[in-house]
């Protein structure tokens, strides 16, 4: 697959990476050559194959519908050390709670 | 007698029958830490304070000689892309350098519930992305046999760690061969156990219909003890399989493998160096005087299990790390910038390389125009993988090849030929693609004295038969006993 400077780009926005002309013309040419060589399965005839996309032959995973108790009481609090009532306190977003 | 190296069922005697205490073992293995860590860079957070505390109230408190007690006292090391409530979980990456989770894994639980010390967080390549253990924002991780050479990856931290001593077993993750190739470049014993049978709640996901968390550690009967610890269902995690009687995986243990059919890929020997070739042929023999039926195969679909999984693995991965930006894990200050800003300035600063590559890969192979040619078919072919891999399975208990075509390569080797290093991953991603587990054990050394692995992949919950022939060939052969470090030297 050969790939334009514009697809890397493209690929670079949607990854919210922001590259350099060099970073950008090493990606051109590395992933041409690596699509080059991911394009063997492109001969493998697939036509009536089902995609794979989970390991398990699992479809659907749902709890029993009970109560259980939520972790108010975190153990270290490392993340937020401000707690009241066993809920985290964060800063305010409208005008009026920000004082 | 040195107690950092013995094995976690040989300190279980030692302690139980009081001739030594949790604390002394705790202290040996941190006095082997304290010499040879430097020389390694095995650990990216130590917790020594926490650890000589756990051990002390074990002392004080310790119930004995009951089973379900295996791992109490038993220091531990974890990879640092599994969270843990009491040291940081940084992913080896810059973006999370600072980061702490407020809760364990689920696989963390149960060790502390166990009473397993954890004595820290273990190096691996950033984001579990990587086979060579280069691609830390810390430091690069050695190989204990050689200094010059790689630890393997991603899990690199986690082998080399158990490799040389410094402590009793780890946990790392594995997504496309990254417990089994580290195990074997460090001659231990890795285990990626079958999809959904190990919790992963608690890790930070790379690829997630590909990840599983196992063990890796000094011999078979003590990853057969770990296993224990860690399998079980959990309703945390959607994958976890449920209605399933776990086994005492130690049962497989010591058993006579008379009559076991093992098959021999051809392909997945062609690639490998003549060393590696002729140890996987020696180990066959082996097997053969064991009393197993040992017969070469086909798995005619091996050659594009390396794009399905590159390309499977990329996408997942695309979507996984599309969460991290310095606004959930913030780690910098950029309160003048708009959100979209904040968002691209701290992913392009905060990823390795390694991991940008990744991104950009799945983001094209997702990409409307190729979703079709690349996501789409490698989905269909890695149906069709599973197929062909369940028909050999039923021809066949265990499948054996080299776990990696050659030994522990030089530092800076990888980057010179990406592409091709891609491609010394075809024993091991299979096992992932069908979500079989693998185990990968010492077979030899190569002619300048590098460990060889070879690995098993078995049926989907086949642990107990891979532990059976893995422990099978490691009572009859000494390779998982020899430690010719450079440490020593």
């Amino acid at each position: 697959m050969k790939l334009s400077k514009r697809d890397i780009e493209k690929i670079a926005y949607i990854s919210r990476l922001d590259l350099s002309d060099k970073e950008i013309d090493h990606y051109r040419q590395w992933l041409s050559q690596a699509f080059e060589y991911f394009s063997i399965i492109k001969e493998v005839e697939t036509e009536d194959i089902e995609p794979m996309t989970r390991a398990t032959e699992k479809t659907n995973v749902f709890r029993t519908d009970e109560q259980v108790k939520t972790n108010k009481d975190i153990e270290g609090k490392p993340l937020l050390n401000t707690q009241h009532d066993g809920y985290f306190i964060v800063p305010g977003i409208f005008e009026d709670d920000k004082q | 007698m040195e107690l950092y190296k013995l094995t976690v069922h040989e300190v279980r005697d030692l302690i139980d029958s009081k001739a030594i205490s949790s604390s002394d073992l705790l202290k040996s293995i941190l006095g082997r830490i304290n010499e040879v860590e430097n020389k390694l860079n095995s650990f990216i957070t130590i917790d020594t304070d926490s650890a000589l505390d756990q051990a002390k109230k074990l002392d004080e408190t310790r119930p004995q000689g009951k089973q379900g007690l295996d791992l109490v006292g038993i220091p531990y090391g974890v990879k640092d892309n599994i969270s843990t409530k009491d040291m940081p979980t940084s992913c080896a990456s810059k973006m999370l350098r600072n980061y702490r989770t407020n809760y364990d894994a689920t696989v963390v639980k149960k060790l502390r519930d166990k009473g397993a010390i954890l004595v820290g967080k273990l190096n691996l390549d950033s984001f579990a992305i990587g086979s060579s253990g280069e691609t830390s924002y810390f430091t690069n991780t050695k190989n204990p046999w050689r200094l010059n050479k790689v630890p393997g990856g991603s899990s690199g931290g986690s082998a080399a760690a158990v490799a040389a001593d410094l402590i009793m077993f780890s946990l790392g993750t594995d997504t496309g061969g990254s417990i089994r190739q580290p195990a074997a470049f460090c001659g231990i014993v890795g285990m990626k156990p079958t999809y959904g049978l190990v919790s992963r709640y608690g890790l930070f996901p790379l690829a997630s219909s590909l990840d599983q968390i196992g063990p890796l550690t000094k011999d078979v009967r003590d990853c057969a003890i770990v296993l224990n610890a860690i399998t079980g269902h959990d309703q945390k995690d959607s994958s976890s399989i449920d209605k399933y009687s776990y086994p005492d995986y130690r049962s497989f243990l010591f058993k006579d493998i008379k009559g076991l059919r093992i098959g021999i890929p051809q392909e997945l020997l062609k690639d490998a160096s003549l060393d590696v070739k002729n140890h996987i042929k020696k180990a066959a023999k082996h097997y053969v005087e064991l009393g197993a039926k040992v017969e070469e195969t086909s798995f005619k679909l091996s050659k594009y299990s390396v794009p399905v999984y590159f390309l499977i693995s990329s996408a997942e991965a695309a979507s996984n790390l599309a969460r991290f930006y310095d606004i959930n894990y913030k780690s910098e200050d950029h309160s003048p910038l708009s959100f979209d800003e904040i968002y691209i300035k701290s992913r392009t600063e905060g990823f390795a390389s390694s991991v940008k590559r990744r991104i950009m890969i799945g983001n094209l192979a997702l990409e409307a125009n190729n979703y079709e040619d690349y996501y789409l078919q490698a989905t269909k072919i890695r149906a069709m993988i599973r197929k062909e891999l369940e028909k050999l399975l039923k021809d066949f208990d265990l499948l054996l090849s080299p776990t990696t075509p050659s030994v522990a390569f030089n530092f800076s080797s990888m980057e010179k030929d990406l592409l091709n290093t891609y491609k010394w991953d075809a024993s091991t991603v299979p096992a992932n693609l069908a979500g079989l587990p693998a185990i990968s054990i010492p077979c030899g050394f190569s002619n300048d004295g590098l460990p060889i692995g070879m690995q098993l992949m078995g049926r989907p919950y086949g642990e107990g038969t891979l532990l059976m022939a893995a422990h099978a060939f490691e009572q009859s052969t000494d390779y998982h006993k020899k430690r010719l470090h450079a440490l020593e030297v």
